[in-house]
């Protein structure tokens, strides 16, 4: 084959990013948060969680200036982070959608888990040019590109030829898992009144829907299929626990500044995770609508390319 | 010495039987210039693609091919990156870095220069070119023509010795394109880089070629000095290629086919004279030629036939403090006709089209639609059976997976039955010639197949008046032929069309009426042949060879009939 | 007077003599600026980098700056200060209880203090995104990760041309009679996304195109080099050299405590001693080195204008 993409090369790559991956997490990351929590008594967790954040986001970057990635694999990734922001940053002069998130989750599974990670990265840095970088930048990148990674991992890209069929019961598994963890937090907030009278709608809903979310992906051994209900779902749960979530972090930790010590950012915490709710809910909810309708139809298109392209192949 | 040479090369793609490149053997001397010509599809572009070592298509391939001696498919990457230079057809496509200062640096960044040499090599390439105005520009503040002459300069900066053009100007318009192919004659003649292209628009090529290569399905059937080639298929060799020929050929080909072709107007006239004597004292002046009416709405008024488009002293401009765009455009356009607008770049003509199909509010004046003021139309009255518009680029319209359901979705919101949606869809499919492509992605067409189907798309809509911006763009000439057949056809069912374009020729041949768009209003408006021969610069080729002589002859046919040739 | 190199309504903006320095000193001078921003809580230090950040996001951004500072930063540090008051109880001084609860003034005035350190850094971020472009990242990254750098330029260029595009594709949608106007939120969502379909592929299709350009250039041969404009010039290298040294200064005064307070229990001032007034003054120094460029310059182009 005289350009094709030398599969070897991907491999290679993905161990070292494991390898980079798990050396960091093991021991860099730990290492970063006690010096950290020594060292910078009172602006820990901006500069910590900045270092963390860094750590993490680097092996990808690392591995994709190292394997030296083909010309038409560097044009395939930065046209998917230019659509993104232009979607994104039309939707905010159109209609009030989050398409930007949606276009990201769906790259993800067409293009797998490194290549989502860097387009979710990328799009939300340069999209930051637009929309005012800050220190939230760091927390917005890793959050688009965990979604773009995640999704990679998630999806099974072998099926997208039978895309409409649907199988719920595929699905269902996860599901249920978060549908049952939540209804759990519900009743232990029924059972057991918390002391401050705190709304239900607030961190357990993103805590037990991070629980339901992990339970479903160890009970669920097989990849999903890509069909539109799958999507729908698993954007919607994505984008709802896990960027909603973090992001919530993000916005304590840079408030966090404001800390007296724990209990307080406990507090802090709460209020901002009830705050949240509806602004997360929306946001999912628009990027689960526009990939409910269109995802399949962009992974399609990604596919397509994918094949004249002669990559990931 | 030979710097490229091709023996016995035969190509197919994977998956296919037939050959795309069948036995072509050539070769190419050190800087020579080379056109390289031939209908859409006959191999041009995949030949060119094996010129180049990292754009050779996959396939079967036999045969040699050879760089300096050597296989062009052994050569060392560094030499075929810098010492083959390749440009492509789409100006915007081929830009990768966002400013222009980078673009330049491009490829010698691949090639791992010294800083301070890549400074002085941009520096040198931007003073040849003329770029140093536009040197820190944005490439997305540059125009069409700007775009590609900056492809070309990033290319030539790493001074190749081959430089290989694949219908370099296919996308521009016609002073862009002229400026572009004086360039590359410049490159030619004072650096003596060797320059192969292929290319539709022969008329300013061919004067400037040592050598012509035509291609007729996949084989190598000229291969010639320009005017030798221009005789060869005059005499009937690749009869398609006829109407691809500059109009002075043609006319040549038409009266006298034996002797010296010209290729130039100039050499054109001086053909005329031989042939005819000097132009009469009396003819040619002003006076003796057909008068214009200065006004377009006074004419339309004065025949019985209703205008379906007009526009009255309308004035729009883009910001509150520009200029204006449009300075009292005064248009009436009447039923069944192939109304032309032309005019040079930025004189508004795109902007009338908009300001019909409500993107843009004019500020003052009346555009009315069969008769009703615009502003009282609904959306659904205006764009359902009325206006439609075909946009300059196809592929703006193309959402689906295949031909079939492409043509489907245009009838996506009409709530009509599948059985009637399917024969609409199986009857315009047969009109446009797209029947055997149905189950084809429409990005796997052609340009002139997508084309035809963006055009089949807008008229299952059932416009009644279609607006087209740039039909012809990128076109080939035997394409464009087919084009104006379904133009016609249409026009003979009552459809009326406003087409805007630069294509001159296009217009005189097939236009009922044209008008001259300049400075925001419309300057002159008439049939082809009041419009034409009023002009002395903006005008037919045919008509400047031969204008001096019969002013009102303004196709290559009416001329040659005039000389009294006789046109097969 | 309003002067020809500067009005107050618009700001510098890209006419500032600072963003046309060398990156190395745009990035150097910030991240200096806002480290130390965050870490030094000594309220004399805090207000000199809240009201230098005010001035210099004033020269830059106009009057745009001084809407965004009044309309959203000032009632964000009276909410973070509210909110900190109400639920930080440490504290000595007690100046009423609200709900059994302690309102404790050591609590306000941290609270303070940290809405005023966190809106600096914004406002400070606020002038980075003026300074600092893309194409500045782009060099920063040539060096280290070319591969990198080449990619966010390629983004920058596709941005302007898929704005193009997608107006070309709302234009066509428009003309077949879909509109994006009048109709419910899930059919505009329907056409919104059938334009972005589109406008996908007919992007990803060009790409092949641009990929094909790249590679016509060499691009994948080994030892890529990278290009830029920018000139390191002997009053660049000064200037480094005075941010690095005034930067170094600050940080070692700031690493030594010289700028450290305790608010809880009690609020413990250290004492102003002479080496705290010239880490004042150094930290002072190298926030206004921007500034007093700008002012240069303005004063420049007066002068030569003048002799005309």
């Amino acid at each position: 084959m005289r350009r094709g993409y030398q599969i070897s090369q991907v491999e290679t790559a993905h161990r070292k990013r494991t390898a980079v991956s798990s050396l960091l997490i093991f021991i860099a990351i730990p290492a970063v948060i006690i010096l950290g929590f020594t060292l910078f008594n009172d602006r820990k967790y901006i500069l910590v969680s900045w270092m963390i954040l860094a750590m993490t986001v680097a092996p990808f970057f690392m591995v994709f200036e190292k394997r030296k990635p083909k010309a038409r694999e560097i044009v395939l990734i930065a046209m998917m982070c230019a659509l993104t922001l232009c979607v994104q940053l039309l939707c905010r002069m159109t209609i009030a959608i989050r398409a930007g998130t949606a276009i990201i989750i769906a790259s993800g599974i067409a293009l797998g888990p490194e290549a989502g990670f860097l387009i979710g990265a990328l799009s939300r840095f340069v999209l930051n040019f637009y929309e005012g970088q800050g220190p939230w930048t760091p927390w917005q990148m890793f959050c688009w590109g965990l979604l773009g990674f995640l999704a990679g991992l998630a999806f099974n890209r072998a099926t997208v030829e039978k895309l409409k069929s649907r199988d719920f019961k595929v699905v269902m598994g996860p599901l249920l898992c978060v549908v049952f963890a939540v209804l759990t937090a519900y009743l232990l907030y029924l059972l057991f009144p918390p002391v401050d009278n705190g709304s239900f709608l607030g961190w357990r809903l993103y805590v037990f829907g991070a629980i339901g979310l992990l339970l479903g992906v160890l009970v669920q051994r097989k990849r999903l299929p890509v069909d539109d209900i799958t999507l729908t779902v698993f954007t919607f749960f994505t984008t709802f626990i896990i960027y909603g979530g973090l992001m919530n972090i993000c916005a304590m930790v840079t408030a966090a500044s404001i800390p007296g010590g724990n209990e307080i950012s406990w507090d802090t915490m709460k209020l901002l995770y009830i705050s949240g709710v509806p602004y997360d809910a929306a946001h999912a909810g628009s990027a689960a609508i526009f990939n409910f309708i269109f995802g399949d139809k962009i992974i399609r298109k990604l596919e397509r390319i994918k094949l004249k392209y002669g990559i990931y192949r | 010495m030979e710097i490229i040479s091709c023996s016995h090369v035969n190509f197919a793609y994977p998956g296919c039987e037939e050959d795309v490149l069948k036995d072509v053997s050539f070769s190419i001397r050190r800087s020579e210039f080379v056109v390289l010509c031939g209908k859409s599809g006959c191999g041009k572009s995949t030949l060119l693609r094996h010129l180049k070592k990292n754009l050779m298509p996959y396939g079967k391939l036999e045969g040699h091919i050879l760089y300096c001696g050597e296989e062009v498919e052994n050569l060392d990457d560094r030499v075929s990156t810098s010492q083959i230079g390749f440009v492509q057809q789409n100006p915007d496509n081929q830009i990768v870095t966002d400013k222009v200062w980078h673009e330049l640096a491009f490829g010698l960044e691949s090639l791992g220069l010294e800083s301070r040499i890549m400074k002085q090599r941009v520096a040198e390439m931007a003073s040849f070119f003329g770029i140093q105005t536009w040197f820190r520009k944005n490439v997305s503040e540059l125009s069409g023509g700007q775009k590609q002459l900056l492809n070309l300069a990033s290319i030539m900066v790493m001074q190749p010795k081959l430089l290989i053009l694949d219908e370099p100007t296919s996308q521009l318009d016609p002073i862009a394109a002229s400026d572009f192919l004086a360039t590359l004659k410049k490159i030619n003649t004072e650096l003596g880089t060797t320059i192969l292209i292929s290319e539709h628009r022969l008329e300013e090529l061919l004067p400037m070629a040592d050598r012509v290569l035509v291609m007729e399905h996949g084989q190598l059937a000229i291969d010639d000095g320009p005017r030798e080639a221009a005789a060869l298929v005059a005499s009937g060799v690749c009869r398609e290629m006829f109407y691809g020929l500059p109009a002075v050929v043609k006319i040549a080909s038409a009266v006298k086919p034996e002797g010296r072709f010209p290729l130039t107007v100039r050499e054109g006239r001086l053909w005329l004279e031989e042939c005819l004597g000097q132009p009469g004292h009396e003819t040619p002046e002003k006076n003796k030629r057909p008068r214009l009416r200065p006004h377009t709405v006074k004419s339309a008024q004065s025949t019985s036939m209703p205008s379906v488009v007009s526009m009255h002293d309308v004035w729009f401009r883009y910001g509150k403090t520009s200029l204006d765009t449009l300075r009292g455009v005064e248009l009436a356009v009447r039923e069944g006709e192939l109304f032309a607008i032309l005019g040079g770049n930025g004189v508004g003509k795109t902007t009338t089209l908009k300001a019909l199909t409500r993107l843009v509010k004019p500020y003052r004046g009346t555009i009315e639609i069969r008769g009703k003021r615009l502003e009282k139309l609904s959306d659904m009255e205006l764009f359902h059976h009325g206006l439609a518009m075909l946009p300059q680029n196809p592929q703006a319209l193309f959402t689906e997976i295949t031909v079939r359901e492409e043509l489907l979705e245009a009838l996506s919101d009409e709530k009509l039955p599948e059985d009637e949606q399917a024969a609409r869809v199986a009857e315009i499919s047969r009109e446009m010639e797209l029947d055997s492509l149905l189950e084809t992605h429409p990005y796997d067409l052609s340009g002139g197949e997508q084309q035809r189907l963006a055009l089949g798309k807008i008229l299952l809509r059932q416009p009644a008046i279609l607006l087209l911006d740039e039909p012809t763009k990128g076109l080939d000439p035997f394409f464009k032929r087919t084009l104006a057949d379904i133009f016609k056809r249409l026009c003979q069912s009552g459809m009326t069309i406003l087409m805007v374009t630069h294509d001159i020729e296009f217009c005189a041949e097939y236009a009922d009426r044209c008008a001259l768009f300049f400075d925001g209003e419309i300057v002159s408006c008439g049939t082809p042949k009041e419009f034409f021969s009023g002009n002395s610069f903006y005008t037919t080729t045919a008509n400047r060879v031969a204008g001096q002589w019969f002013p009102d002859a303004i196709t290559w046919e009416e001329v040659a009939a005039r000389c009294g040739g006789d046109i097969k | 007077m309003v002067t020809d190199a500067y009005s107050v309504r618009e700001g510098l903006g890209e006419a500032a003599a600072f963003y046309r320095s060398h990156p190395l000193l745009n990035f150097s001078y910030f991240a200096i600026v806002i480290g130390v921003t965050m870490f030094a809580m000594h309220p004399v230090f805090l207000l000199s980098s809240f009201f230098m950040a005010w001035c210099y996001s004033i020269l830059l951004r106009g009057i745009k700056a001084i809407r965004f500072n009044c309309l959203v930063l000032i009632p964000a540090i009276l909410l973070m200060t509210l909110f900190n008051t109400l639920n930080v109880h440490n504290g000595v001084t007690v100046l009423f209880y609200l709900n059994d609860n302690r309102i404790t003034l050591e609590a306000i005035i941290y609270g303070l203090a940290s809405a005023i350190m966190l809106t600096s850094v914004i406002i400070w971020f606020s002038c980075f995104s003026v300074i600092v472009t893309a194409d500045k990242f782009i060099y920063l990254f040539g060096r280290a990760a070319p591969v990198l750098a080449l990619t966010l330029s390629m983004i920058m260029r596709y941005i302007p041309l898929l704005q193009h595009r997608f107006r070309e594709v709302a234009a066509a949608q428009r003309c077949m009679g879909r509109g994006l106007k009048g109709s419910s939120w899930i059919k505009r969502i329907r056409q919104f996304g059938k334009e972005v379909s589109i406008l996908i592929a007919w992007s990803l299709e060009a790409s092949i195109e641009s990929a094909d350009s790249m590679e016509a250039r060499g691009y994948g041969l080994r030892g890529r080099s990278s290009f830029h404009l920018f000139r390191f010039a002997g009053g660049e290298k000064v200037l480094l050299a005075a941010i690095l040294l005034l930067g170094g200064a600050v940080v070692a005064a700031c690493a030594a405590g010289s700028m450290s307070i305790y608010y809880y229990p009690a609020i413990l001032l250290p004492r102003f001693t002479v080496l705290q007034w010239i880490s004042l003054a150094a930290y002072l120094g190298l926030m206004s080195i921007p500034m007093v460029l700008d002012m240069r310059g303005i004063h420049e182009w007066k002068l030569s204008h003048a002799a005309m």
